[in-house]
């Protein structure tokens, strides 16, 4: 009778009545996305994966996969013209209020009020490009 | 026959057989089950009173046996014991009432651990350890996520302590189990795992999902020392253990801010796994992506497209623009919209606070595109330089719009206020679209108050000029700019221009040449003998 035990389980696991609420209850609150679950195999040949495809190219990084060279020198995006015309601050902000003690940059030409304005920054611009 | 003895005689034979499988198969303890182990339960409760009781059967039925062929095995004084426990198990366990069930477990999985222990026959126990664990493990994670079944265990063992925690006592048990494992001298270290050693990593992983599930990860470190100390290598296991050990050991170096080693445990495990499996795919990647681009490396198009990337693009794709071109506000608007995600992920704080050199890095470039005026042929032996009150102009806004200032179009008040000839000419000086001077406003109901972790220093702390010369000095020293600041002239001097052929080459090399480490040797990963861990 025990040795039929295995051979039966699937046709008594419903039998087990009292059991199962528990069991699902348990199941269930375990059962998020965050969990690293098991594999339903053990072990796959390594062919089956980037790795050995990598390999066998000679090519034994995964380069592709990512960029490391990716400065952007484009500076017609929204946020470049944002800041190309970075606005003097109107009188009514904090800022000009600041106690914060003034910065003096002695090689500057332009006035060193605090902060400098983008009034500034477009004169030293303007007289470069002249 | 009696259902207990008819068990028993079957245990008796399994353990002649050295059938380790059936053993485990039968020595069951969580639902769902067959009828039979009801019955049996029932029967223990009714038929044998106290310990004694069966006591006496097990060992009645389970005799230690002398002068067997050496293919055969026996009961030996560990296993008599687990048994009387597994009996008294079943007699006791009531699945309704989850703490007194984990006791129970917790009781029984330490007479195990004693069973495993008996240097001859011990192994015959592997599986059912592995099971014991496998169903203590999940019983501790459902009490962890019920703080109203578990408070009864704080009040006497005043507080969440991890020596006394459901958690920390669990880990405690399996990781007695993985040092059985890792102690056993069937086999060399280096050598093709035999005997208990076949269990090192599916232990490590019990304790590490664990650990992981219940947000205790510290209290791996022991084990990775132990695995760094004595395990054998971690190619000679099968994939999925390798995997797993692999993503998990990734996930504890991101934890503690090695990124490099995070990076190459999580790359090994991700190019191993089988694209089949993408939710694991997922998960790993969740970790890898982050942990590259806090290295300079960012996810690429092809990488992009991967249909296991795709929940989350919208994420990170935001976080990678957002590095390009030190663009604040794109950083700060992602990390608030997916602020839930990153924050149950583990991801918040790391990428709040460690990628804002890259982004400084960045803002100060795109600060010096915009100003920076290549000298005539007079003046072209002096360093390019990138003038600080300039990043502070910049810096200055990007925090005020993080105030919630909006810009708007000052096509009146604008130009009525600041009409003046030098202005106009700056004006038409300045190239590129979208002319026509924007300005800020005071968002109704007054600036926003951050909290510390916005704002480009501290909330609306206000950026100073020292702010600034401290971050460039802080930049330069951790190599993400190249060059050196002339304090008195309040510039930033880059070097190397003509050996790399422009300034903003040589003065802001690309982040991975200087971030990525020659590290080889990786805690808690044991690879070959030659090249073993600390």
């Amino acid at each position: 009778m025990a040795t039929d035990k295995p051979a039966d389980k699937p046709a008594t696991t419903s039998e087990a009545k009292p059991e199962q609420p528990t069991q699902q209850k348990s199941t269930a609150a375990l059962e998020e996305d965050d969990e690293f679950e098991d594999f339903p195999v053990e072990d796959w040949p390594a062919e089956e994966t980037e790795s050995a495809a990598q390999t066998a190219s000679g090519n034994g990084t995964t380069q592709h996969l990512w960029e490391e060279s990716w400065d952007d020198d484009d500076t017609s995006d929204d946020f470049s013209a944002q800041l190309r015309y970075v606005p003097p601050c109107p009188s009514h902000l904090p800022l000009q209020t600041s106690l914060h003690p003034h910065r003096v940059y002695p090689q500057q030409t332009h006035t060193n009020t605090y902060p400098p304005t983008s009034e500034e920054l477009k004169k030293v611009e303007a007289s470069k490009r002249r | 026959m009696s259902l207990a003895i008819d068990f028993l005689t079957s245990i008796r034979r399994f353990l002649r057989a050295r059938d380790s499988i059936a053993l485990r198969d039968w020595l069951r303890v969580e639902p769902p089950l067959p009828q039979q182990y009801l019955d049996l339960a029932s029967e223990l409760k009714t038929g044998y009173h106290g310990r004694n009781a069966i006591a006496k059967l097990v060992e009645k039925c389970l005799p230690e046996e002398y002068d067997l062929p050496e293919d055969e095995g026996t009961a030996w004084a560990g296993f008599i014991a687990f048994m009387k426990d597994y009996f008294d198990y079943w007699r006791d366990v009531n699945f309704e009432d989850l703490l007194a069930a984990h006791q129970l477990l917790m009781g029984l999985t330490n007479s195990c651990t004693t069973a495993l222990n008996h240097p001859t026959y011990g192994t015959i126990m592997l599986h059912t350890s592995i099971s014991l664990c496998g169903s203590l493990s999940k019983l501790s994670m459902t009490l962890n996520k019920r703080p109203d079944l578990t408070k009864k265990l704080d009040t006497v063992d005043a507080g969440e302590d991890d020596q006394t925690s459901i958690v920390g006592t669990t880990a405690e048990v399996i990781q007695k189990i993985f040092t059985t494992c890792l102690t056993d001298r069937s086999s060399q270290r280096y050598a093709q795992p035999e005997g208990k050693k076949v269990g090192v990593y599916i232990f490590a992983n019990l304790t590490l999902k664990l650990l992981f599930a219940c947000r205790k990860t510290h209290l791996a470190k022991q084990l990775f020392t132990n695995v760094s100390a004595k395990a054998p290598p971690l190619a000679f296991y099968p994939a999925a253990q390798r995997v797993t050990y692999l993503y998990y050991l990734g996930r504890f170096h991101f934890i503690n801010n090695h990124f490099t080693r995070a990076s190459r445990c999580l790359e090994t495990a991700y190019i191993q796994t089988p694209s089949n499996f993408q939710k694991h795919r997922q998960l790993i990647l969740t970790y890898l992506v982050p942990c590259n681009m806090l290295l300079g490396r960012l996810p690429s198009p092809a990488l992009l497209q991967r249909p296991e990337m795709q929940p989350m693009v919208p994420v990170f794709s935001r976080f990678a623009q957002a590095i390009r071109t030190g663009n604040y506000l794109l950083f700060h608007q992602t990390l608030c919209l997916h602020e839930n995600w990153l924050f149950r992920k583990g991801l918040l704080l790391t990428l709040t606070y460690r990628l804002r050199p890259l982004l400084w890095r960045s803002l100060s470039r795109r600060t010096f595109l915009l100003t920076y005026v290549a000298p005539t042929e007079a003046d072209s032996r002096k360093a390019a330089t990138l003038e600080l009150s300039h990043l502070l102009i910049t810096t200055s806004y990007v925090q005020r719009r993080l105030e919630g200032y909006l810009p708007a179009q000052p096509a009146v008040r604008g130009k009525q206020a600041h009409i003046n000839n030098i202005f106009l000419t700056a004006l038409s000086n300045s190239a590129g679209p979208g002319t026509g001077a924007s300005t800020l406003v005071l968002p109704p109901g007054g600036p926003k108050t951050s909290s510390a972790n916005e704002g480009l220093i501290w909330g609306n702390m206000a950026i100073t000029a020292e702010h600034v010369e401290s971050m460039v000095a802080s930049l330069c020293a951790q190599g993400l700019l190249h060059g050196y600041l002339a304090h008195s002239q309040g510039r930033f001097a880059i070097m190397g221009t003509k050996q790399k052929g422009s300034a903003i080459a040589a003065g802001w090399p690309p982040v991975y040449e200087v971030l990525a480490q020659i590290d080889d040797e990786i805690p808690g990963w044991v690879r070959d003998q030659q090249n073993k861990t600390q």
